[in-house]
Order: C-alpha cells, then structure tokens, then sequence
C-alpha cells in the first residue's frame, strides 16, 4: 500500500508532526529556580516606631514598595527625640549601599549625613519634615497652611476673641516650628485672640500630668489650645475631661479622629501617615534613575476636621 | 506477514494509538512533574520567605538594640570614667547595663563592649564578665565591622575560640565625636541554623544555607562550612538535577539558599510511571483486540469479493459476489456482479455467431456431398449422351456438372463477379430447359465490376427466388434482369424481375426465414444470402429488396476490391 512507501508524503507528514509534538512537549518544562534578586532599594528612617501614626506611615511605604516594585528597609529610633541613634541609623543605611533614602528628621537644621550621602551617589528625600538644605524635596502637609487652617476656625469658634495657647513638639523640627508660625501669624494678624503661652518640647511624648497643672494653674482663664502633635493634644484633652478648653491639633491617628467624632477634639488638620509614607515611596520609585536633576516637593493635603463634617472625611 | 489489507490497517491505527497514548502519557506526565515541581518551589519559597522575614525582623531589633546601647548616654559615660580612671567598678557596671539589653532579646547571645584602647572586651555574660588580652587582630575587625552597624559579620569569637558568632557592631562615640568603645550584639551561628534553616528541612532538602551579601555562607548544617565562600561551580553542576530556591531578605540584604534533589520532590510521580506504562499497555491490548474485531467486520464484504473474484478467474463466470453493504465495497461488488454479467453476455453472442457460422459451412459443405455424387453421375450420364449423338443433352448436363463443381469449389469461399454470372448462366440453361425457355435473362454487368471478388453463390439464390416467387410465365412476366456495377468503391449486384411483386410481409419473410433445403438448387435462400453478408462483411454488406406491381428487385451491397481473401474469416 502507498502509506507504506518510505517516500510517501503521508509518512512524512505524520513524521513530522510527531516531531512537532516532541517538540513542543520537549520545550514545555518549567522554570525550577526561584530566586530573589537585588531589587532598587528604598532606606528609611522615621523618628519613633511605636506611634500609631509612623506604624501608618511604614504601612504606606510598604504597601508603595509592593506596588511600585522597590524595597523599602525601614529602621526607626526608639524616640522622636533620639536624635543621636536617628543620625546613626542614616550612616548605616548610607553605609548599606540603598538607592535612596528616606528621612523625617529629628533635627531639620542638622543634617551632617548630607554630603555622606552625595558623596555615595544616594538621592535623599524629606518626608513628614523638611530637612532645611537646598535640593532636598520634601514630601508631606502644608504645615503652616495647616496652622493658619486651625487657627481660622480656632477664631470663629471664640468669635475672634479670648485666650489660647501653643504646646508644640520640638522646634528643630520644621513640621512643629511652621505649624506654630502658621497659627501664631494667623491669630495676631487676622483676630484678636491672645496668644498667652507656647510651650514647646512635647512631641510625641505624653506630656505629664504635673506639667499641664502647672500650665493650667497659670493660665486658668484660657479659652483654646494648639497641639502640634496629636499624642500631646490627647494627653491634654484627658487632663482637661468635661472642660469646654477648645483643643485642636494636627493629626489623623484613629484615636484622634475618635476624639473629634466625640466632640473631645474641637478641630483637627488630618495628616494621614499612610498617605506620607506611600507617597514618599512611589515619589521615589517613579523618579529613580533620576539623581542629578532638582526634584519639586510633593505637598498633600490636610483637611481640617471637626464633628460637623468628618462623617463626611474618609 | 503483513500482506492483506486488513493487517496493514490494523498496524497503522496500532501505530497511530501507540503514538498518540505514548504521547499524551509522555505530555501528561511532563506536564504533572512541572506543576509538582512549581507548587513545590512555590511552597519552599513561601516557607522560606517566611523564614527569611522572620530573621530579618530578628537581627533588625538586634540591629535596634546595638544601636541603642551605642547611643546610650550612661554607657558612654561608664566607659569614659574607665578610660580615665581605670577602675573596675566601671566594668561590673558597664556589664549591669549590657545585660538588661541583651534580656530585651532572646536571640542575642550576648551583649559585648569592646573598649580597644585597652583590648579589651566587657561581656553581659556571668562569665567571663570581661576579657582582657583580645588581639589587635580581632580589635581591627570588630572595628571593620562597626563601619557600618546595619551589617552583620560572621567571625571568631574572640572569647571562645572554637565558635562562629554574627555580630552587630557599631561605635559609642564621644561627644567629640571619638570612637571610645564598640558594642557588639552576638548571636551565635548554630542558633541561626536551628532556629531557621533547619526548620525548613523536611528530609528532602539536600543542603539550605545561609549567605551573607557576598556569597560567604553564614550558617549551613556543618558548622565548619561557616565562613567559607558558598560553591557555585556546585550549584551550577547540579542545576539539572536540582531545585534551587533563594530568597534575599529585604533589611540585611542575606541569602537563604535552598536546594532540593528533584528525584526527591518526584519520587512519588516517579512510582506512577509504572502504572502509567500498565495503562498504556491495557489501552494498547485493548485497543488491538478492538482493530481486529472491527476490521473483521469491515473486511468481510471484502474478503467475498476477493474469493469471488478468485473463483471466477478459475473459470466459474456464473458466481457472484453477495452484495451486503451499501459502501465502496457493496459498490465495488455490485459493479463486479454486473460486469459478470456483462462478460458472460458477450460470450454468448460470441459463441451463438460462432455457431451460426459452423452451422452454415457445415450447411455448405452438407449440400457439397449430394452434388459431388452426382457430379461424378452425370459426368458418366453426360459422355454417355454425346456417345450416342445426343449434343444438346450432354450441353446441359455440362451446365449442371459446372454449377455443381462451384458448389463443391475447394479453391476458396469467394469468386469474381465474372465466375458467378457463369454459374448464373449454367444455372439459367438449366432452367429454360424446364420452362422451355419461356424465361428471358438479360445481363447488365458493368465491365469494371467483373473482377471484383464475392462470397460464391451469392446471385444464384436471388434468381432462383424470382424464378420461383417473382415470374408469372402465364401472364407474360418472364424476364430477369442480372445487374451490377461498382459505385464509389461499393459493388452492387441485382436480381430484377417483372414478375407479379411482393408484400411487404413476404420481403421480411423472405429476409428472415432460412431455407429449407428442400427447395430450389441450392435450398440456401435469401436469408443465408443476407446473413453471409452481415458475417462476411459486418454493416458494410447488405440485401436490399425494393418490390411493386411491376416486379421485384433485390441488390446485394458490398465493399468492392480484388484480393480474394481480405474479407475470409
């Protein structure tokens, strides 16, 4: 029979579609190596890493770090005022060979690891703080904008009238210093509220029961108080229990919110964390391979919340 | 072996089955080695993730710890008012404050500060508290290894010489800015392979390592490979038969290193392939005993043509083949029957032309006896006439002596046209005699039709049917006209008389019916006549008859030539 024949065009194409069929079954192994290379590496550095509001913020750059395909290797100080261990962690990570860092400094006037960093080729970013150098973009709030907001609406609730005063975390930090600027530039320029203490030093620590009596036994007649953290201004409002004292702060950690929900809170300039640290991270992730040229801030916003509208916030 | 069409059916779909179950076992069984080793290495990467996370958020709070007792104020100072002072008071409270860090963390096997400008190392551990003589060499890469914190080292322990320890290192710094001491955070290697590689054993994993970023294996399951460059010329060699899986941790920037025999991971598809192979046999055995039976049944239609068709090439044309399907075959065997039929059809016809032509030599030569005996007769009758005066006589019997030798001619079936208007003219002697010469015969025969050749006593019968059927001597009607001619290469002979005529069913009587013998001379008649032609000649010779009132006249058609043997059969 002509199937038979060894020439026969039949058997040739049957041989080679078997061949094709080898062929592709030859090809169809997988891949048994997984393996993890050195991804772009993203250092950070926050200044405490207990608060609810920097666990957030390392929550948004991880979360930025999955999405934009970056490593982000976070180490924080055990205090927002361990300044000494925050300069140390950047040398490490300086050290370390990252592609970029990450800083919210304790200190925003000092910042040796600057030329450490150029020198190794390393872009530096500010998040949450400004570090006060020339070509370091700054990713966070307006604080200033945000004071002048919380001062505003500390005016209408007094009817531009009264006594209030300032208790501020540490003024090295710009977050701090422009906050209480933005407030105090308000208050004298637009109302005639007395500004008749600022107090400063407290950021994230609980300020002491023995310091705000001594606050309040001077200051008995005061009608409002600015927290420029939000921990400070929950350790006062607790102080302060049934008093109608206005407490206002900037924030947006969830017992903060909780706060201004039950009207503990007067107002509060929402600084989401998560929002900072995913934005400092894909800021990065999308300007790498981009170290020579000056990069613009990334300013977010900050709503200010009160128990009308924060129903409304999400 | 494999001659019929039957077996060489059955050993393409055999060989088409094989190769299409080999393939999709071979496909199959790819295709589920594959997706064992994925979901294997998915499985051992996730666990090894895990367990990579986990060390890395381990050695990041001894990292913290370090750190921190390197910022510690009281620290710092402890060490400046030894520095200064030398006292061991300053040692036994130093070792208080390095014990409450190393407590913070379970993993740390201790908490060290090494103060160089005495080489010397103060412990958190009961003993030694401290260690006094530690070698500048060990100094300088403690020192090396403070350069930056975030790395650990793997090195000597300087306090007992035999182990490898992990380190964290970084610098207690003066407020100027002085390196006066160096804490050290150890962990102990076998703590790391207990605590994380071995776990991720599971008695198939041949080798899990642990590499720093340099590819210097921290930890593994011999201790003594700690410290040595990992092997890739190894890793390479065994990528074939292995399963590799490295994960690097995000903060430390180390390499677990997982390697899995893969005949381990297969081991249990491996048995499989034996009952795949018994399958595939079953499938094939069963497959074959299906291919014989179908085609058993397929090919018996076939196989009565076949023997049908053998029979009948023997000679035994009345079989035929049963006809059962209505497929090629059933086509096949219906188109044979038929042509059987058709075979068996000619051959009669052939055998019934056969026939008639013996029967009409045997017919000739049976009227040659009684003339051949009365030839001899008459020839003594006719010298007995001319010996005894009788000259008249004898010319007639010389007439019929002469008609009968045509008859018995031996010298060939066909004559000139000249040869059988003699016979004719004999015959016509003969005749007159007996009417008394009442018929008149006129002979009209073109010249160039003479030699032209015919089968003999062809007119002989048409004369003698005018003489007998068509003259009425009493009316008159005596007269036969004997033509012929040749005309565009066809030789026309006739008998014409003006005799009474003929009916239209007396001409095909005449045309159809054969002969009696007894009648006539010859007793061959027309219908021998036309039928001699059509053997002789096929449609090329005909009789046609034309007959009225006015008489009958009846023309032999034929093909003209002279060579007297182109038309012998």
């Amino acid at each position: 029979m002509g199937i038979f024949n060894r020439n026969s065009r039949a058997v040739r194409f049957a041989a080679a579609i078997m061949l094709g069929v080898c062929a592709v079954i030859g090809c169809a192994r997988n891949e048994k190596t997984k393996s993890g290379e050195k991804p772009y590496t993203i250092g950070v550095v926050t200044k405490s890493r207990n608060s609810e509001y920097w666990m957030s913020v390392c929550s948004g750059m991880e979360k930025a770090g999955k999405d934009y395909g970056v490593s982000v290797k976070i180490i924080s100080p055990d205090s927002e005022s361990n300044d000494r261990m925050q300069k140390k962690m950047f040398h490490d990570l300086i050290r370390q060979d990252v592609d970029a860092l990450a800083i919210s400094p304790i200190s925003s006037y000092d910042a040796p690891y600057l030329a450490e960093a150029e020198e190794a080729g390393i872009r530096i970013v500010a998040y949450d703080t400004k570090i006060l150098a020339e070509g370091i973009p700054y990713i966070g709030i307006d604080n200033r904008k945000a004071g002048e907001e919380l001062a505003a609406n500390m005016a209408a609730r007094l009817l531009n009238r009264g006594k209030v005063g300032i208790v501020t975390g540490d003024l090295r930090q710009t977050a701090h210093s422009e906050r209480m600027e933005g407030i105090q530039s308000y208050i004298e320029e637009n109302t005639e509220i007395e500004i008749v203490f600022v107090e400063s030093g407290y950021a994230n620590l609980l300020i002491s029961d023995a310091e705000i009596s001594r606050i309040f036994s001077e200051y008995s007649d005061i009608d409002g108080i600015f927290a420029t953290s939000g921990v400070t201004a929950l350790g006062i409002r607790q102080y302060l229990g049934e008093s109608q004292v206005a407490v206002m702060t900037v924030d947006a950690q969830q017992d903060a919110l909780t706060a201004v929900e039950n009207g503990e809170l007067a107002a509060l300039a929402a600084q989401s964390g998560y929002d900072i640290g995913y934005e400092t991270v894909r800021f990065i992730a999308e300007n790498r391979g981009n170290n020579n040229s000056v990069l613009e801030d990334r300013i977010l916003e900050a709503d200010i919340l009160t128990k009308d509208n924060i129903d409304e916030w999400e | 072996m494999f001659r019929s069409m039957r077996s060489k059916m059955i050993l393409v779909m055999l060989a088409v089955t094989g190769c299409a179950v080999v393939l999709i076992t071979v496909m199959f069984y790819q295709r589920s080695a594959g997706m064992i080793e994925e979901d294997y290495v998915e499985n051992l990467y996730g666990r090894v993730r895990q367990m990579g996370d986990a060390l890395d958020e381990s050695l990041k709070e001894i990292y913290f710890l370090t750190v921190q007792a390197s910022c510690d104020e009281e620290i710092l100072s402890e060490a400046e008012d030894y520095l200064s002072g030398g006292k061991e008071e300053c040692l036994t409270n130093l070792a208080g404050m390095l014990r409450s860090y190393s407590d913070r963390n379970s993993e740390a096997a201790s908490v060290c500060l090494v103060i160089p400008r005495k080489q010397m190392i103060v412990t958190s551990l009961e003993y030694p508290v401290y260690q006094k003589g530690i070698s500048e060499d060990k100094i300088e890469e403690i020192r090396k290894t403070g350069m930056t914190s975030l790395t650990p080292a793997l090195i000597g322990d300087p306090l007992q010489k035999q182990e490898h320890i992990l380190v964290f290192v970084s610098p207690v710094e003066a407020d100027n800015g002085e390196v006066c001491a160096y804490v050290m955070s150890c962990l102990k290697e076998r703590t790391l392979y207990y605590n994380y590689l071995d776990k991720l054993e599971d008695g198939r994993t041949s080798r899990a390592v642990l590499l720093d970023e340099d590819g210097r294996i921290v930890s593994a399951k011999t201790l003594e490979d700690a410290g040595r460059p990992y092997n890739a010329g190894q890793e390479a060699a065994a990528e074939q038969d292995m399963i590799c899986v490295q994960y690097r941790t995000d903060f430390l920037g180390y390499s677990f290193q997982m390697e899995t025999e893969k005949k381990e991971v297969l081991a249990d598809l491996r048995e499989m392939r034996f009952y795949l192979a018994a399958i595939l046999l079953a499938v094939l055995g069963s497959a074959a005993v299906l291919m014989v039976l179908i085609t058993k049944a397929m090919y018996q239609p076939l196989r009565r043509l076949t023997e049908t068709m053998s029979l009948v090439s023997g000679g035994e044309l009345e079989r035929r083949v049963e006809v059962t399907t209505k497929d090629e075959i059933g086509i096949l065997s219906a188109e044979f029957n038929d042509m059987l039929g058709h075979i068996e059809s000619l051959i009669g016809q052939l055998v019934q032309e056969e026939m008639l032509k013996k029967d009409a030599e045997l017919e000739a030569l049976q009227y040659q006896i009684t003339p051949h005996f009365m030839y001899n007769t008459l020839n003594s009758v006719k010298y007995a006439a001319l010996l005894k005066g009788e000259a008249e006589i004898g010319g007639l019997l010389e007439d019929f002596i002469e008609l009968l030798q045509a008859s018995i001619n031996k010298k060939g079936k066909f004559v000139t046209v000249a040869e059988e208007i003699h016979f004719v003219k004999n015959y016509m002697n003969l005749q007159r005699m007996r009417y008394e010469e009442e018929i008149v015969t006129d002979y009209q025969i073109q010249q160039e039709a003479l030699p032209c050749f015919l089968p003999r006593l062809m007119l002989q019968p048409l004369v003698e049917n005018a003489i007998l059927h068509g003259l009425d001597l009493r009316a008159g009607r005596n007269r036969i006209v004997i033509g012929g001619n040749v005309d565009k290469g066809q030789l026309q002979l006739w008998v014409q008389d003006n005799g009474r005529g003929m009916t239209k069913e007396q001409m095909e009587e005449l045309l159809q019916q054969k002969q009696k013998k007894a009648r006539g001379l010859s007793g061959i008649g027309v219908a021998n006549v036309k039928e001699r032609l059509r053997l002789y000649y096929g449609s090329a010779g005909r009789v046609v008859c034309e007959s009225s009132e006015a008489g009958t006249k009846i023309c032999l058609c034929l093909p003209a030539y002279r060579e007297q043997d182109r038309y012998a059969l």
